[in-house]
């Protein structure tokens, strides 16, 4: 019955606990016991342990008996708890009908409690507060309370205090959890409408949807019905997930299970979209969620051009099981043929070429990260560039629009100096300034996106100590003082080095870049010059004189061979190199010039 | 003997101790060491060896002799006579006779009955003429030894008389070679080799500059010096014929070292002793390096040389050609296009093309057939060899 099923998450900020309170939610509901535990189960992959975090979630159902005798079954949807999965964390949250709000005591309510507080309570979820690790000696549950209240606007005075750490209050949060969290509210004899809030692909079944059934009811041997593209598939199993998929004879309404139904790819199903059935179709889907747009871009270029099929084929299947990676092929003279990626953000980034590099063996170059320009021509057509080589001249451009965010920023009260000063240095511009309990502020920025594609994150945390947190959203494409700088040799423009980026910083980069280049390009048999250039504009340059020494000084009768192999050994060297114009360049010295140097920025 | 034309190498792999920059095969090695132990060893497997090879000396024109080491002049003139003799019974100045020899290992008796027996070339070993850079090479004489010796040869009668010079020193200025060079001058060699320093790996020098104790001019400094000296000695009248080598006289020189063209001409040459390398009918062969396989197999019935390494380019092909055409461009003599059009018929039209790209880039010089490396690339030449491969 419905009445015994509560479907929830939990959401909270980076570090607050979130993965520990499922562990004891798992514990005390006998799903996992002293043997079979691995920490933090619901964290499959060895990366995601390795760094500490959740990126993929997937659901599992938990048997509790109440303290008022009943048997109540819980559905925990994991989610992911950081600034990129935004997108993850709404569609967990469209399958609840409540979430549990971890804070930490220590820390209080940070940039991601607010984020996924608000989308929760957007969305209509029960919000019960849970405040988490009192066992600290930095613990502030108190002052944590009134963060809630103040800043959630919502009523904390019955938030839970608990340490997920040594199991203080989990039993009040699994009575909180039957007792003010909703049951699920659809009809069971209504046509049947179920959301599909995630899928993964398994090589023996085919796609895998998860879905919380709203009304009605799924068996196997049924003809389902996608209603965003009115394809059916014939269900051939259908349950709920415990550590593994459980199979059942059906699906009713309120509960949250998977379905499999031979889709062959992940494209045939849209998370978001409603299933219903094909004989008795509902009137209309339920509401879907924003599909959100890929904020953050990289080249990623096998570091043997041969070997692009092979990245090819693992970006195929590494999107098989990731929606919001995208890709398209593109190429550079500098690296041949590659794929401009798309991320949700910098960390799905990471963990992509992490991804790439170790489940499937590829050895990469990735190029810096640019965002999606907006050039508007003098002619009136507006052109949606991301790759810098791809621009027109400038004689047609109009003006450069690029991406800007709102960026919210909670930090102890003595480092807003260093913060307003980070912002302003990132061609941020001041929005809002909010004074919060705990001695702390909400501040507001508008920034460009390029801005804080690599390193803002970093000098954020290293300017307050760590104690500054950051949440950001797109606002809007905004003009500035944009450039392109192309990089000549020998009067050629090479491509894959050209950048855009405000003119002011201009001069700066194509200094360091000329002279960067100037010292990774051998010497040649005539001299070779190296500019940095804005149009027909020379703003930087550099000189490499012609080589002077390259002899075999010895050549006689015992000689000969050996040293015809050092020749021919050289020559061999001469073809990795990359022909600019009749300037020879090492491959090493685009990697130089293109790979990403966190270091130096 | 008639035939056609051969140039013979001996080679004697004793020196009395091992430069700092040197890494060939040498062992210690003295005048007195000559009569017993590793050297007589040697000496002997060495006769042996000629022995060997006497149906091809027989059937050919012994053009050239070379003795070349180590340090040849440890051995005592009479083996070293003896050993000419087995290759050359009749020596005459028609035929050119070279010994390598340090000073510090020769006097004038030994100078002069080597002149006697018939060794009519002289190619002194003094690689640096001021202190400073004979101690930090390692070298065993002074510079006032090196210039005696060379007064000694020519007292001792040899007319043809060379030194071997190195730069790109850790430390040396281009007017330190010009000062070196200068003071050589006046002793009037009529051969001069000046050999840009290569730093071999696993040498006390390579070692010296990698921990820090001393440090390479850049190859800058280096190519002016090679420039400055290339000057200095055309002025004083010498045709630079190859590129590190220099020969007295109004091109073509009669000083140039008849031995070396052989190779620079791609023409067959045989080598015997430990290492030694034979270029005979396309075959190039390398003889054992190792002292102890070279003894035991010219033992009493050896019938062949134990050969470390063969290969074969072939008479015809494209890597011959390659071969030999950069040989060619060593020297300033280049080659002449009709001769090898004619003798690699089948691989020269496809080596042309490369030389016309090279001619329109400016790298190679071509004047009536005769193609040549412009000097002024000489000390870039594998950058225009490469470019042929």
């Amino acid at each position: 019955m419905q009445e015994n099923i509560r479907n929830f998450c939990i959401v909270a900020h980076i570090d607050h606990g979130k993965s520990t309170l499922a562990d004891r939610l798992l514990e005390a509901t006998g799903l996992m016991n002293e043997r079979n535990m691995q920490e933090q189960v619901l964290d499959s992959m060895d990366l995601e342990r390795e760094k500490g975090i959740t990126i993929k979630s997937h659901p599992v159902r938990l048997d509790y008996h109440s303290q008022d005798n009943r048997d109540y079954i819980f559905n925990l949807i994991d989610t992911p708890g950081h600034v990129d999965f935004t997108y993850e964390v709404s569609r967990a949250l469209a399958a609840c009908d409540g979430a549990l709000l971890v804070v930490d005591a220590s820390q209080g309510v940070e940039a991601q409690t607010l984020a996924n507080a608000f989308l929760a309570m957007d969305l209509g979820l029960d919000v019960i507060p849970v405040i988490n690790k009192i066992d600290l000696m930095s613990a502030n549950p108190e002052l944590t309370r009134k963060e809630i209240e103040e800043t959630l606007l919502i009523d904390a005075a019955e938030a839970i205090l608990a340490s997920a750490k040594d199991g203080t209050g989990i039993k009040e949060v699994l009575e909180a959890i039957v007792r003010r969290i909703h049951p699920p509210q659809g009809d069971l004899l209504a046509p049947l409408r179920a959301l599909i809030f995630d899928s993964h692909y398994d090589s023996y079944k085919g796609v895998i949807v998860y879905v919380r059934v709203v009304d009605g009811s799924v068996r196997v041997g049924q003809m389902i019905q996608m209603m965003a593209t009115g394809q059916s598939f014939e269900v051939m199993e259908v349950g709920h997930f415990r550590l593994g998929l459980v199979s059942q004879p059906e699906l009713k309404a309120g509960e949250v299970g998977y379905l499999a139904a031979t889709i062959k790819s992940l494209s045939e199903t849209k998370v978001g979209d409603t299933i219903t059935l094909a004989e008795r179709p509902a009137e209309g889907p339920l509401p879907g969620f924003r599909h959100v747009k890929p904020m953050v871009f990289c080249g990623l270029y096998p570091a043997v051009n041969e070997k692009y099929p092979e990245l090819r084929e693992a970006l195929q299947k590494l999107s098989l099981n990731d929606a919001s990676l995208i890709y398209e092929p593109e190429s550079s003279p500098a690296l041949g043929f590659g794929f401009r990626c798309g991320f949700l953000g910098l960390l799905h980034m990471d963990i992509v070429q992490q991804r790439l590099e170790r489940e499937y063996d590829q050895d990469l170059v990735a190029t810096a990260p640019s965002v999606n320009y907006r050039v508007f021509l003098r002619n009136g057509v507006v052109l949606e560039i991301d790759n810098p080589a791809k621009f027109p001249q400038p004689e047609l451009i109009e003006h450069i629009a690029e991406p800007f965010v709102k960026a919210m920023i909670i930090v102890p009260q003595e480092y807003v100096g260093p913060m307003m000063e980070l912002c302003q240095n990132h061609r941020g511009s001041f929005g809002n300034m909010e004074y919060v309990e705990g001695n702390r502020v909400i501040l507001t920025y508008h920034l460009p996106l390029a801005e804080i594609l690599l390193d803002f994150y970093d000098q954020l945390k290293s300017g307050s100590r760590g104690y500054a947190s950051l949440d950001y959203d797109f606002e809007e494409y905004k003009p500035y003082e944009l450039v392109k700088l192309d990089i000549l040799v020998n009067g050629r423009p090479v491509d894959a080095l050209c950048y855009i980026l405000p003119a002011e910083k201009a001069y700066e980069h194509a200094r360091k870049a000329v002279m960067r280049l100037r010292r990774s390009i051998p010497r040649q048999m005539f001299e070779v010059i190296i500019q940095g250039a804005i149009g027909s504009r020379v703003i930087a340059r550099e000189t490499i004189k012609a080589k002077r020494k390259d002899v075999l000084a010895k050549c006689y009768g015992g000689d000969v061979t050996r040293k015809m192999k050092l020749l021919e050994k050289q020559k061999e060297g001469k073809k990795r190199m990359k022909q600019v114009g009749n300037v020879e360049i090492p491959q090493e010295a685009f990697l130089s010039m293109v790979r990403i140097n966190r270091e130096e920025e | 003997m008639s035939g056609k034309p051969l140039a013979v190498y001996l080679h004697i792999p004793f020196c009395v101790k091992k430069c700092a920059y040197c890494d060939f095969l040498s062992f210690p090695g003295s005048p007195e060491a000559a009569s017993s132990g590793v050297m007589r060893q040697y000496l002997g497997a060495l006769v042996r060896e000629v022995k060997l090879v006497q149906p091809l000396l027989d059937s050919r024109k012994v053009a050239t002799v070379y003795f070349g080491g180590g340090t040849p002049s440890l051995l005592p003139v009479d083996t070293l006579a003896e050993l000419l003799h087995r290759i050359l019974p009749n020596p005459d100045d028609g035929v050119e006779v070279t010994l390598e020899a340090n000073p510090g290992t020769v006097s004038l008796d030994s100078l002069s009955s080597l002149r006697r027996s018939g060794f009519n070339r002289l190619s002194v070993g003094v690689q640096s003429l001021r202190s400073d850079e004979l101690k930090m090479l390692g070298r065993i004489h002074s510079a006032a030894q090196a210039k005696e010796s060379v007064r000694q040869a020519r007292q001792a009668g040899f007319s043809n008389l060379s030194m071997d010079f190195l730069f790109g020193l850790p430390g040396q200025s281009r007017g330190d070679l010009i000062l070196t060079l200068m003071e050589a001058l006046s002793l009037e060699p009529t051969h001069l080799s000046l050999y840009a320093l290569s730093l071999e790996k696993r040498t006390p020098l390579a070692r010296a500059v990698a921990s820090g104790r001393l440090s390479l001019p850049t190859d800058d400094e280096v190519a002016d010096t090679y420039q400055a000296a290339v000057e200095l000695l055309e002025g004083d009248g010498f045709e630079h014929y190859e590129i590190s080598n220099f020969a007295k006289g109004e091109p073509p020189s009669p000083f140039r070292s008849r031995h070396n063209q052989v190779y620079w001409h791609y023409g067959e040459y045989l080598g015997l002793g430990l290492g030694a390398v034979s270029f005979l009918e396309g075959f190039r062969r390398r003889n054992t390096n190792s002292l102890e396989e070279y003894a035991a197999a010219m033992g009493t019935d050896s019938k062949s040389v134990p050969i470390a390494a063969a290969s074969q380019t072939g008479k015809r092909g494209m890597a011959a050609l390659r071969e030999e055409a950069i040989l060619h461009l060593r020297t300033s003599d280049g080659f002449v296009e009709a001769d090898l059009a004619a003798r690699y018929p089948k691989a020269f039209p496809r080596f042309r093309e490369r030389l016309e790209k090279l001619y329109q880039d400016g790298l190679i010089w071509q004047e009536g057939g005769r193609w040549r490396l412009p000097p002024a690339l000489y000390f870039v030449s594998n950058q225009v060899f490469l470019r042929l491969l």
